[in-house]
C-alpha cells in the first residue's frame, strides 16, 4: 500500500517537472524565435538607413557632377558661342558666314551637352535602368574630364533590374570608390571589371595610383569611407576585399549575392 | 493562521496590484484585466482563509464565478495583445463555452462535488493553449528586447503556472479520494512555488510596462 501510494505520489510528481520541462522548452525557443527576429529587424533598419544615405548621396553626388558641367563645360561653351558671335565683323561676309556657323555648332553641342545633364538629373531612373547602365553612364561622365582611360569590361548577363534598393546600394559604393581614386589615388588609369556566374556578382576596380597601407587606414578615422564601403556591402550581404600597397596602385574586390 | 508562504504571497499580491494601478495610471489600459484578477484573487483567498478558519463548509458557487472570471480577464488581456480578429473570436467563443461547462458543473448535481478543481483545469488548458500562442505573437520592437516586454513576462507567468497545474488538477479528486492528508501536501509542495512564481512573472511584467511608458504606447 504503502509503496504503491509513494509511486503514486512520484509520477504525480514526474509528470509536473515533464510539464514544466515542457514549457521551460516553449519559453526557450520562443527567446530564441524573438532574438533572431529582433536581428532581422535591426538588419532591416540598418539596410533601410543605408540606403536613405545612398540615395541622398548619389543626388549629392549627381548636383556637384551638374554644377560642375554647367561651370566647366556648357559655361564654358556658351562663352565661346558668345564670343564667337561678339566677334562677328559684317563687313568681311565670308569670315561672318564661318562664325555663325561656328557658333551654330557650338550651341548645338551646348544643347546636346545639356540633354545629358537632364538624364543625370534622373539618377534614380539611371538605376532602375539596371546596374551595368549605371555604370557606363558614371564612365562616360568621368572620361569627359579627359584625366583617365577607363576599362570597363562586363562578364556574363546580369539579371534584370528587381532590386533597386540593392542596385542603389552596389551603385552608390562605386561611385564612391571611383571618387577615391580620382581624389586620392594619383592615377591615370582605371579598369572596372563586372562579372555575374552562380548568382554572384563580382566588381573589380583597379587604378594605377599612388595605392595606401590598407591595414593603417582602416585603423585611422581616415579610413573612414573604407570602413562605410564595408558595412554597406555587408549590410546587402556581401564582402569587399582591398588590396594596396604604397606606390602599385590599388585592386578593390566586391562579391555580392545577386540579385 | 499565517505561515510565511501566505505573507510573501500576499505580499506579491499586494505589490503585483499596486503596480498594475500605477501601470494603468501611466496609460496601459489593458492592465485593468489583471488588476480585476489581483483584486479578486485577494478577496477569495481572504475568504477562503476565514472560513477554513472558522471551520465552515465553503460554497462551490463564488470559487466557480472567480475561475470563470479570471479566465475571461486573461482572455480579455490576450484579445488586447493580439491583433488577429480571427484568435479574438475564438477566445471569445471559448469563454463562453467555459460559462456552458461551468454552468452544467455548478448545476449538475452528479459533478458538483468535484466542479471547482475540474474546471480550474479546463481553464489552465484552454490558457496553456492561448498563452503559448500569444508567446509567439508579442509585437518586438528592435530597440526593445523580449526581456523587456509585459507580455513576454505575462506569458511566461501564465503558461509556467497554468501549464503545470492542470494536469494535476485532473487527477485533483480522484487523490484526494484516495490520499487525502499527502494530497495536500502534494498539493502545497507543487502549487506554492508555482503560484509565488506566477506572481513574480506578473511584478516583473508590470515594471517592464512602467518602465516602457515613454517608448511604447500600447
Amino acid at each position: 500500500m504503502l509503496n504503491s501510494k509513494q509511486e503514486f505520489f512520484n509520477t504525480l510528481e514526474f509528470v509536473t517537472i515533464f510539464f514544466i520541462l515542457l514549457i521551460s522548452i516553449i519559453i526557450t525557443t520562443a527567446i530564441l524565435y524573438y532574438n533572431r527576429k529582433r536581428r532581422h529587424l535591426i538588419d532591416l533598419s540598418n539596410f533601410q538607413n543605408t540606403l536613405i544615405q545612398a540615395q541622398h548621396e548619389v543626388q549629392e553626388q549627381t548636383m556637384q557632377t551638374i554644377g560642375a558641367d554647367l561651370h566647366d563645360n556648357i559655361g564654358q561653351l556658351l562663352s565661346l558661342t558668345s564670343l564667337t558671335l561678339n566677334s562677328i565683323e559684317l563687313e568681311n561676309e565670308e569670315k561672318a558666314k564661318e562664325k555663325i556657323e561656328a557658333s551654330i555648332a557650338l550651341t548645338i553641342r551646348s544643347i546636346k551637352e545639356m540633354r545629358m545633364l537632364g538624364k543625370l538629373l534622373q539618377g534614380d531612373q539611371l538605376v532602375a535602368q539596371g546596374l551595368p547602365e549605371a555604370i557606363r553612364h558614371e564612365i562616360s561622365w568621368i572620361e569627359k574630364t579627359g584625366k583617365y582611360l577607363i576599362n570597363y569590361l562586363e562578364d556574363g548577363e546580369l539579371p534584370a533590374a528587381n532590386n533597386p534598393d540593392k542596385d542603389l546600394i552596389i551603385f552608390r559604393v562605386i561611385q564612391e570608390i571611383l571618387n577615391n581614386i580620382m581624389k586620392h589615388a594619383q592615377a591615370n588609369q582605371i579598369d572596372i571589371e563586372l562579372s555575374y556566374a552562380d548568382k554572384k556578382l563580382f566588381i573589380q576596380i583597379t587604378d594605377n595610383g599612388i595605392g595606401f597601407d590598407v591595414n593603417n587606414l582602416l585603423k585611422e578615422q581616415l579610413g573612414m569611407g573604407l570602413q562605410n564601403i564595408k558595412k554597406r556591402i555587408s549590410i546587402i550581404g556581401g564582402e569587399v576585399a582591398f588590396n594596396s600597397s604604397l606606390g602599385n596602385g590599388t585592386l578593390v574586390s566586391i562579391h555580392i549575392a545577386y540579385p | 493562521m499565517f505561515d510565511t508562504f501566505y505573507i510573501v504571497y500576499f505580499l506579491l499580491l499586494f505589490v503585483a496590484a499596486l503596480f498594475s494601478i500605477l501601470s494603468i495610471k501611466y496609460g496601459n489600459k489593458k492592465f485593468i484585466y489583471i488588476l480585476i484578477v489581483l483584486t479578486s484573487t485577494i478577496f477569495i483567498e481572504c475568504s477562503t482563509l476565514i472560513i477554513n478558519y472558522l471551520k465552515i463548509k465553503q460554497s462551490i458557487l463564488p470559487l466557480n464565478l472567480f475561475i470563470f472570471l479570471e479566465y475571461c480577464m486573461f482572455g480579455f488581456y490576450y484579445t488586447t495583445s493580439i491583433k488577429k480578429i480571427k484568435y479574438k473570436s475564438i477566445v471569445k467563443i471559448s469563454m463562453l463555452l467555459f460559462l456552458i461547462i461551468i454552468a452544467y458543473s455548478i448545476l449538475n448535481k452528479h459533478y458538483q462535488q468535484n466542479s471547482t478543481t475540474f474546471n480550474v483545469a479546463i481553464e489552465g488548458f484552454f490558457l496553456f493553449i492561448i498563452y503559448s500562442h500569444m508567446l509567439f505573437n508579442i509585437d518586438v520592437d528592435k530597440n526593445l528586447s523580449i526581456y523587456k516586454l509585459s507580455d513576454f513576462w505575462i506569458s511566461i507567468g501564465i503558461l509556467t503556472f497554468y501549464g503545470s497545474t492542470f494536469v494535476f488538477f485532473v487527477i485533483y479528486p480522484l487523490m484526494k479520494k484516495l490520499y487525502a492528508i499527502e494530497t495536500n501536501i502534494e498539493y502545497d509542495n507543487i502549487l506554492r512555488p508555482l503560484n509565488l512564481f506566477f506572481y513574480i512573472c506578473i511584478i516583473i511584467g508590470l515594471i517592464c510596462s512602467i518602465r516602457n511608458k515613454n517608448f511604447l504606447t500600447r
